[in-house]
């Protein structure tokens, strides 16, 4: 599976996604046919999560990916109203859990899509992983909302939580401060970024589900979508 | 109000498609999608042989563009160079259609309008060259078109289509074609008034102020184009930049002939923000006069920008794909174009999602 950008080319999610595809040697897609999009709520470094990941389940498959203007929850709304308007079957939608507790922001979340008017059947629930199917009218689509976090003392649940801790694995020596910001010890790291998303590419699928679960299911759960597997099963 | 609409069947590479118009048109889509292939196809519906303001005829025009390397041949006009028939119709109120025959290696053009169907002229499929001299009347045989023998009245380089009127297409890199009939027919433009009104419409776009365009020896006996400043200097207009040409160029060509379309390819390229303000305000000129404007480009600003400015008339952003040779279209406004916006998704390179 590999991404295709869906947003202006002036916007630093496009130059960021550019940037790392040809520094990690991925191939982005350019006007292969889409079959859903992938939504990052809080922008960078999500989306380079999103490109490593969607290449090591690499297959013929493209998935569109943006960041709407707004920011974490809030995208959800233009997200929805972009699947409604454009009929788009799959949706993965990433977002920062924060400091929010995990049952409040599942609730915050499933009230957005009421507003929009979209029923939604939960098909798979986890602590951070939430897979509906969901219908507007009739129409059906797959939406499966990922939650960036670790059950780990950060201040803030970011997907620095994961490149911390994947950093870490890496390097022994690295020390974090559980009490300083994630994303500010992940900038500290900034000539380390590099290499660490190297190793990422590197590392085998059950290595990185390890760091990366939620967001390693979710892709699974897409792969099987699109392979038309008919049980649905997420490992 | 009148639709208009473009339906091109095995034309270059668009195996199938149409479109439709409004007054202002702006056409955006990936590398490839069909653009020029639709302007070029509005180009030629006219008549493909009438003598066009490039010192050739139009057909003519469109195979120097697309050659590559010594590879003027017609066979360009056909799907995949290989299919026997290709068409351009053209519809308001009444049609127009232009189809290319094969026939054996050369390719017959023709015209069918208002119930009648004339040969216009031959094409050589591997090589440039063109037969033409009268209109002559068509009769079917066997399903295909065929010359009657008598000619008609009126040379083929002289006919237009009614139903289309004059359209002009204007590319950068037709600049040089431009300006050698320009100086064939400088006499013309300048006892128009056109070189001095076209001149101080220069002055308002870039810092100087001029009042005319002179042809003068340069170097030797080199002819060359200046702008003349207040103080009767030239200034070679090549040397205030490739956007003053292009815009100085669309100008003089637009007032000299007074087409019914105007087509433009690739708007943005040469042009800066502030001379495509300026461009955008003659635009609005252009529309006033009653004339269609068509316009490919590749950057949203310019879209964005074009669409905003000229508003009333009520423009209409077309994206454009082309799948294994089907073209498919999808309307925007601005609005839409700018909601999109808002939820992350740049239109020009979205359409595996909207359309």
């Amino acid at each position: 599976m590999n991404l295709r950008i869906l947003s202006p080319p002036s916007w630093s999610i496009s130059i960021n996604l550019a940037k790392w595809a040809s520094k990690l040697g991925i191939p982005l897609a350019s006007t292969q046919p889409i079959k859903g999009i992938i939504i990052v709520g809080n922008g960078i470094p999500d989306d380079i999560i999103c490109l490593i990941l969607a290449h090591k389940f690499n297959g013929k498959h493209i998935m569109g990916i943006t960041k709407p203007q707004k920011l974490g929850i809030d995208s959800i709304h233009p997200a929805l109203e972009l699947i409604k308007d454009e009929k788009i079957k799959n949706l993965m939608l990433i977002i920062d859990q924060e400091e929010n507790k995990l049952s409040e922001l599942w609730e915050k979340i499933e009230e957005r899509f009421k507003e929009k008017g979209m029923k939604c059947k939960i098909i798979k629930k986890e602590e951070r992983l939430h897979i509906y199917e969901c219908f507007y009218n009739d129409y059906k689509f797959n939406a499966l909302i990922i939650l960036n976090g670790l059950d780990k003392p950060y201040l803030k649940h970011t997907i620095e939580d994961h490149l911390l801790e994947f950093s870490k694995e890496l390097n022994k020596e690295i020390i974090l401060d559980k009490n300083i910001n994630p994303k500010e010890i992940w900038r500290k790291l900034k000539d380390k970024h590099q290499d660490i998303y190297s190793n990422l590419l590197k590392h085998g699928k059950e290595k990185i589900e390890l760091f990366f679960p939620q967001h390693v299911k979710a892709f699974n759960f897409l792969k099987q979508i699109f392979e038309n597997s008919r049980s649905l099963k997420i490992n | 109000m009148r639709i208009l609409e473009l339906s091109l069947n095995n034309f270059r590479g668009i195996k199938e498609g149409s479109i439709n118009f409004k007054n202002l048109n702006i056409l955006i889509g990936s590398n490839n999608s069909g653009k020029t292939t639709i302007l070029e196809g509005l180009f030629l519906t006219p008549n493909p042989f009438r003598r066009v303001p490039y010192g050739e005829t139009a057909i003519s025009v469109l195979s120097s563009l697309h050659s590559t390397l010594y590879s003027e041949a017609y066979a360009f006009l056909f799907h995949n160079y290989k299919d026997d028939l290709a068409s351009i119709t053209y519809s308001n109120n009444s049609k127009v259609k232009i189809i290319f025959q094969k026939e054996g290696s050369l390719i017959g053009v023709y015209m069918e309008e208002n119930d009648k169907t004339y040969f216009l002229g031959r094409l050589s499929r591997d090589s440039k060259r063109e037969e033409y001299d009268n209109l002559r009347e068509c009769e079917r045989e066997n399903g295909k078109l065929r010359a009657k023998l008598s000619l008609l009245n009126i040379p083929t380089t002289d006919f237009i289509s009614k139903t289309i009127g004059e359209t002009i297409y204007f590319h950068p890199l037709l600049m040089k074609h431009i300006w050698n009939y320009f100086s064939y027919n400088w006499v013309e433009f300048r006892n128009a008034g056109l070189t001095s009104k076209i001149a101080k419409k220069i002055s308002e776009a870039v810092a100087g102020e001029y009042d005319d365009l002179l042809l003068e020896p340069f170097i030797g006996n080199q002819q060359a184009i200046y702008v003349r400043t207040k103080d009767s200097r030239g200034i070679r207009l090549g040397d205030l930049g490739s956007g003053v040409q292009v815009l100085v160029t669309l100008m003089l060509l637009y007032e000299f002939i007074k087409p019914e379309i105007l087509l433009i390819d690739d708007i943005e390229s040469h042009m800066n923000p502030t001379l495509l303000i300026h461009s955008t305000s003659w635009f609005e000129n252009v529309l006033r006069n009653g004339t269609k404007l068509i316009i490919s480009t590749h950057s949203l600003e310019a879209t964005k920008f074009i669409t905003g400015s000229l508003e009333e008339y009520k423009p209409q952003i077309t994206l454009l794909a082309l799948n294994n040779g089907i073209l498919k279209s999808r309307n925007f406004s601005l609005e839409e174009i700018e909601n999109l916006e808002k939820k992350g998704i740049d239109a020009r390179v979205s359409e595996g999602i909207l359309i």
